[in-house]
């Protein structure tokens, strides 16, 4: 079908950003590429991938054997948000997050505190 | 023997008294054995220790006027045999009503804060296990919910290499997979019924960090790729030079990491079942201590009630 056959470079990106934003879970390329249909091919899939990483839109990480692509969110959006709201409310309660490494660390919560408090 | 004394019940005591340095042990099981351990360990000395308290509470309720015209019981009867005095009921009904203001009060918090999680990690968009946040400073954590969320910035997964970033992934998976937060909620209700329970709170604490350390170090197939993870994560994370006051607490948190970081480059942990059966019979021992005060209690009512 000759309906997604050409794209722009630009309108390729931000199909692939909404779908992987959209996507329950990372995906590897194979996938984003059925999911993509058309006639591209596996290594224009990849190139994609690989270019939107390279400007900060995604992020590829290792599952198993290969690899999966998953978005970043932006900073200024409602998932940076959510995770500024989440470490707000343990700054407060400090009981349900588990952290990588350490607990919130005094000079932690200063930050925070000087981030959410007087603006 | 009508009587409840005071020796009927304290035992409760000593395995509280021996829970501080019992951690230690415990610590050295497999850390999915030492949660187990600790939780249950901890849910029999919080509440028998809380029914202790009430034992003696309510013998010392005994001694005064009006229990006796309200309970119809013999003031003759009950003068017949020794009990708790005034003072230690009176104290111990202080401490017994303290303990539950505060077990009621660290469980509301606690079902609040678990409900601020789920509700946060809900109203994240995108339904996506793993949530990548463009942000400076390293972070790495997970928020319960249904489904829940783990969040990791881009400077944490800049700091760490594909192998490490995945032992970082696994981690917080087995943090969500297996519930930690629920393990964690509970046992801090129940140490905060009762202060000497606070080293088994913070035991629990390390062990749920090293179930999810074991569960990351099966997931790539190398504990010491996890052990390099742990190590470059915590040096990412910004620490700036605390002031005098502050050092102590960071240093006492931070000190969990070498540990866990010493026992993946160690061999992996052996069950052990005779420091299972140790917790086992502490945790008997108080069952028993405070069945038999309340059998003492059940006496003297009847004793009472008799004549």
């Amino acid at each position: 079908m000759p309906r997604r056959a050409r794209r722009a470079p630009g309108e390729l990106e931000r199909e692939v950003m909404s779908l992987l934003q959209q996507a329950e879970d990372a995906l590897p390329p194979a996938e984003v590429k059925a999911r993509l249909g058309g006639d591209l091919t596996y290594s224009t899939v990849v190139t994609i991938l690989t270019r939107m990483r390279d400007k900060g839109l995604l992020v590829r990480l290792k599952d198993g054997r290969g690899y999966v692509y998953t978005p970043v969110a932006d900073q200024s959006g409602l998932a940076a948000l959510r995770m500024r709201e989440a470490l707000a409310a343990e700054t407060d309660r400090r009981a349900v997050l588990s952290q990588f490494v350490g607990g919130l660390s005094e000079q932690e919560e200063e930050i925070l505190r000087d981030l959410l408090g007087p603006a | 023997m009508n009587t409840l004394d005071l020796e009927d019940v304290f035992p409760f005591v000593l395995p509280l008294l021996a829970a501080a340095p019992g951690v230690r042990l415990i610590e050295r099981l497999p850390p999915r054995s030492a949660v187990w351990t600790t939780t249950a360990l901890t849910t029999v000395l919080s509440l028998t220790g809380l029914a202790g308290l009430g034992l003696i509470a309510a013998d010392g309720a005994l001694r005064f006027h009006a229990v006796e015209v309200l309970g119809r019981l013999s003031p003759t009867g009950l003068d017949r045999i020794d009990r708790t005095g005034k003072p230690v009921g009176l104290a111990a009904a202080v401490a017994f009503g303290t303990a539950l203001a505060a077990f009621v009060g660290s469980a509301l918090r606690e079902a609040l804060s678990l409900r601020t999680a789920y509700r946060t990690a809900a109203r994240t968009p995108g339904s996506r296990e793993v949530v990548v946040v463009g942000d400076a400073e390293a972070r790495a954590f997970t928020l319960p919910g249904r489904p829940g969320r783990i969040f990791v910035s881009t400077a944490m997964l800049d700091a760490l290499d594909e192998r490490q970033a995945q032992a970082l992934l696994a981690h917080e998976r087995g943090h969500l997979h297996d519930r930690h937060h629920l393990f964690r909620a509970w046992v801090r209700v129940l140490a905060a019924a009762n202060p000497l329970l606070r080293p088994l709170r913070r035991s629990l604490q390390y062990s749920l960090e090293r179930w999810a350390d074991e569960r990351a170090a099966v997931a790539v197939g190398d504990r010491r790729t996890v052990a390099h993870a742990i190590a470059k994560a915590a040096l990412a994370v910004p620490r700036s030079p605390g002031r005098c006051g502050l050092a102590f607490v960071t240093l006492r948190r931070g000190s969990a990491v070498p540990r866990r970081v010493a026992a993946l480059l160690a061999p992996p942990p052996r069950p052990h079942f005779g420091i299972v059966l140790v917790a086992a019979v502490c945790s008997g021992s108080a069952v028993f201590a405070v069945l038999n005060g309340a059998a003492g209690l059940h006496h003297i009512l009847e004793a009472a009630r008799a004549r």
